[in-house]
């Protein structure tokens, strides 16, 4: 790589770089936010879902982005990249627009021309607006009412691309996910054999015995990821009990329980054994069906964990956000497992991770965690300066730590990746040995954006008329979700 | 309304303009926004970002300092990473939030500047704009802040202005650094890859400016202005290498800038080529096409500083699909961005010419190269000709 000349010709030693509190010992930490906002760098690391990611898990729906240019690049590039743009459409608005009372108007007249041009016109249609359009007190509602006016029968859906407010109540991937199943009908009947799982990007690992669990005992595990059809995902609607297992779902989940008036039930993954324990337990009771006896399945996760450990030793180990919502807690799992590792990045530490890191200041007292934004990480010889070890003696989990910690041996996993339970530590397990074994190419590999999604540059794709494929076109028709494994 | 659309993506905007423009001169771009233009930026607008570092940060504007004009703390910020990373200088760019909150991005500069000690320049983004809008005004203010007047060799020197990935793709920029040493001139600078500050600080230096896409010509206009440089206008794609290389020797030896080197006549009953794209780019390829057969061309460019370039049978400034998709009809041949396919009647043959600043890093591994004989192999694998 050529530094130009502005990289700091004497990086910062790690000490120096303390200073700044943009890494920290795990023992200076403060809890929830250990670091100081400034700035901010962007890693190169594409493969977490953004809004457009997620909001194409909607079978037949259409994304409609009202926003300016700049705004509206990243969210289109995404649809681009993955041949979906077929299913999404954009505005793009002016200063005049912005700033002489227009909005609403031209607004409403732009979504029609873009709904009567939309073929087959599709059940429903997430409206995109931003902040800008917030910031000038655009009347959303009134909106709404004349494009319900307009087109009766077709399902609009204010959603929202805010990321002014993303340290000021629900993220936009949280909003995002409780908009997605806001069109989702109240049912004339509810199934009483039948869950559904709210919020997960990723279908639920059927290895789970969270997932054994429910299908041994005859329920139906409905999830977005696995529907197919607008059909599919009305059912959603039809389970008794909804389901979350991870904090970002819990917004959805409480609006759609209030809205369907559904018992719904948070039961958090985690990497703590009690935890899993107790998950499935409370699972048993509410439902009423067996807990089958665990025992097996803890003490084979357990031993796969000590397998593995006799194997790496000392190697370090590195975890970040964006491999699972609780990298703390598979922090604590490994040291408790006697594993050696040393950063963990994160920018902020979610409330479910409170015990675990506080158990973590105690035990742990060596453990860095790093600041994922800080500037200075652009710079490849301050990252290698003060995130020593580097290089491919670390064993990275989730791509940001694999570009943090510059090694090619990482696990490729996003969002948790649907796992749970004990099959999380078996397959997160399985997934370390295979990183152990066969190094990725990381730069191309996390470049990718969202993981697990038809992608141009991995050569999936397209849209019909740019490659005539039928798997092209299959891709471009319906962007889901494999339900196999996701993982690469 | 103007610019709409449910099959084609839209092009970079003016704050991936400012970063591209000023990305390897050594200084650090800030972007006033809360989330996003960074990230969509070294995604899919900067291939450089893996090979060459660069510091391009946003300030992670929040809601409640957009609300109460929280101004302070973008300059707290600004002064504290400046001083740990000692960038050469900052330049300053707006997001849409930030430019309806009103923020005096020029008084921000001025007091950063005073603070920190070295240069700080806010440019008039505000990410409604193309990247030309942002680039083109990129490099005037860092050449007002970096160019000295300086001394002229005897030998002729030129400047290539308006240089950015967004516009030339990597193998043409090495291709037209090899034909701009082919006929005679001394390279002087590149404005703004390969390029460091002290490129920037002789712009003055040159006998001429060659402006390579409409990102360059403000600069020219400007650097024609101060230093009495004059400038002339293209990129040499087959055989109007010949003729632009001549246009450069007569602006060189005359000191009178040639704006004529991309005027095109119409010939009746030769062939209908339309072109979609950046104005300069398209238009050198119109008149590249000429000699094979295409002598009525229309151009069609969704981006600024199409002004100066097109005619009057051209459509400027408009990124609308559907006026794009009634522009395309009756040609014998489509001249764009492969995306640009989403809208072209099926029937009619289509040149293929990746431009990243549309779609960003889908195409960049299947690059053309146009430069001189560059464009007849393309027109022969492509079936053209």
């Amino acid at each position: 790589m050529s530094a130009i000349n502005l990289c700091p010709r004497n990086p910062m030693s790690s000490q120096a770089f303390a200073a700044s509190q943009d890494l920290l010992p795990i023992t200076q930490a403060s809890f929830p936010e250990p670091f100081a906002q400034s700035l901010e760098f962007n890693a190169p690391v594409r493969g977490p879902w953004n809004i457009v990611h997620m909001a194409l898990q909607i079978p037949e729906a259409h994304l409609l982005y009202i926003c300016a240019r700049g705004c509206l690049r990243g969210v289109i590039m995404t649809a681009a990249e993955m041949g979906a743009m077929a299913r999404l459409s954009w505005i793009g608005l002016t200063e005049e627009e912005l700033t002489c009372g227009l909005l609403d108007d031209r607004c409403f007249e732009a979504i029609c021309h873009i709904v009567e041009k939309l073929s087959p016109r599709p059940p429903l249609i997430l409206l995109y607006l931003s902040c800008v359009h917030k910031f000038v007190q655009m009347d959303y509602p009134a909106l709404l009412a004349r494009l319900n006016e307009r087109f009766p029968g077709l399902r609009f859906l204010d959603c929202h691309m805010m990321p002014t407010m993303r340290k000021s109540g629900p993220t936009d991937e949280e909003r995002t996910k409780s908009k997605m199943y806001e069109a989702i009908e109240r049912p004339a009947k509810q199934e009483e054999r039948a869950i559904t799982l709210v919020g997960n990007d990723w279908p639920l690992c059927e290895q789970s015995q969270l997932f054994q669990m429910l299908h041994g005992a005859g329920y139906t595990l409905r999830e977005l990821a696995r529907c197919r059809s607008y059909a599919d995902y009305q059912k959603l609607g039809t389970s008794r009990l909804l389901l979350t297992t991870h904090a970002d779902a819990l917004f959805a989940a409480q609006n759609l329980s209030t809205r369907l008036e559904r018992e719904h039930i948070h039961l958090p993954a985690s990497f703590s054994l009690t935890e899993i324990q107790s998950n499935l337990t409370t699972l048993s009771q509410i439902l009423g069906i067996p807990l089958p006896d665990l025992s097996a399945q803890k003490a084979a996760a357990l031993n796969e964990l000590c397998a593995l450990q006799n194997s790496l030793g000392k190697r370090p180990i590195t975890i970040d956000y964006t491999l699972s919502m609780r990298p703390l807690s598979l922090a604590r799992l490994l040291i408790e497992q006697n594993f050696c590792v040393t950063h963990v990045f994160l920018d902020a530490i979610a409330a479910p991770e409170e015990d675990d890191f506080r158990w973590l200041q105690q035990h742990a007292k060596d453990l860095l965690l790093v600041y994922t934004r800080a500037p200075a990480w652009r710079f490849a010889e301050q990252r290698a300066t003060c995130l020593k070890p580097q290089g491919d003696e670390v064993l990275a989990l989730g791509q940001k730590a694999a570009f943090f910690s510059g090694t090619n041996h990482f696990v490729n996993c996003v969002a948790g990746g649907g796992l749970y339970d004990y099959a999380a530590i078996t397959t997160l397990v399985r997934l370390m040995r295979e990183a152990l074994e066969k190094p990725k190419d990381r730069r191309r590999v996390i470049q990718y954006k969202g993981l697990g999604l038809p992608s141009c540059l991995s050569g999936q794709l397209c849209h019909p008329r740019l490659a005539k494929t039928k798997a092209a076109k299959n891709a471009a028709t319906h962007a889901s979700v494999s339900t196999t494994k996701g993982f690469a | 309304m103007n610019d709409c659309a449910s099959l084609l993506p839209t092009y970079a905007s003016d704050t991936s303009g400012v970063a591209s423009a000023l990305y390897e001169l050594g200084g650090m771009t800030v972007i006033h926004d809360a989330s996003g233009c960074n990230s969509t930026y070294s995604t899919f607008d900067e291939p450089r970002w893996y090979d060459q570092e660069s510091l391009v940060v946003i300030s992670a504007l929040t809601e409640s300092d957009a609300v109460l004009g929280n101004e302070q703390k973008l300059i707290d910020d600004c002064l504290e990473q400046a001083r740990l990373l000692k960038p050469k200088f900052l330049s300053l760019a707006n997001s849409p939030l930030a430019m309806l909150m009103g923020c005096d991005m020029e008084a921000i500069a001025n007091q950063i500047e005073r603070e920190l000690g070295i240069p700080c320049f806010a440019i008039a983004s505000n990410g409604i704009h193309s990247y030309v809008a942002g680039a083109s005004q990129a490099f005037v203010a860092i050449a007002n802040r970096f160019a000295r007047p300086c001394q002229r060799s005897e030998e002729k020197s030129l400047n290539l202005l308006g240089l950015t990935p967004l516009d030339i793709g990597k193998n043409e920029l090495s291709e037209l650094l090899r034909w701009s040493k082919s006929f005679g001139f001394r390279r002087n600078a590149c404005v703004a890859q390969h390029c460091d500050l002290s490129h920037i600080e002789r712009l003055g230096a040159a006998h001429v400016n060659l402006v390579l896409s409409s990102t360059g010509l403000p600069l020219a206009k400007a650097l024609a202005e101060r230093f009495g440089t004059p400038y002339v206008t293209g990129r040499p794609y087959g055989l109007f290498a010949e003729q632009l290389a001549e246009a450069l020797w007569q602006a060189a030896d005359s000191g009178q800038s040639s704006t004529k080197t991309l005027a095109r006549g119409q010939k009746p009953q030769s062939l209908r080529v339309a072109l979609v794209g950046e104005s300069v780019t398209m238009a050198s390829m119109a008149r590249a096409l000429a000699p094979y057969g295409y002598g009525q061309s229309r151009i069609f460019c969704p981006l600024e500083g199409w002004e100066a370039i097109l005619g009057e049978k051209d459509l400027g400034g408009v990124e609308n699909e559907d006026t794009l998709a009634d522009f395309l009809k009756d040609c014998d041949l489509i001249v764009g961005d492969p995306l640009y396919r989403l809208v072209a009647p099926v029937s009619c043959p289509f040149l293929p010419l990746p431009h990243a600043a549309f779609s960003g890093r889908a195409y960049l591994s299947v690059e053309h190269s146009l430069i001189q004989q560059g464009l007849e192999d393309v027109l022969v694998r492509e079936g053209i000709c």
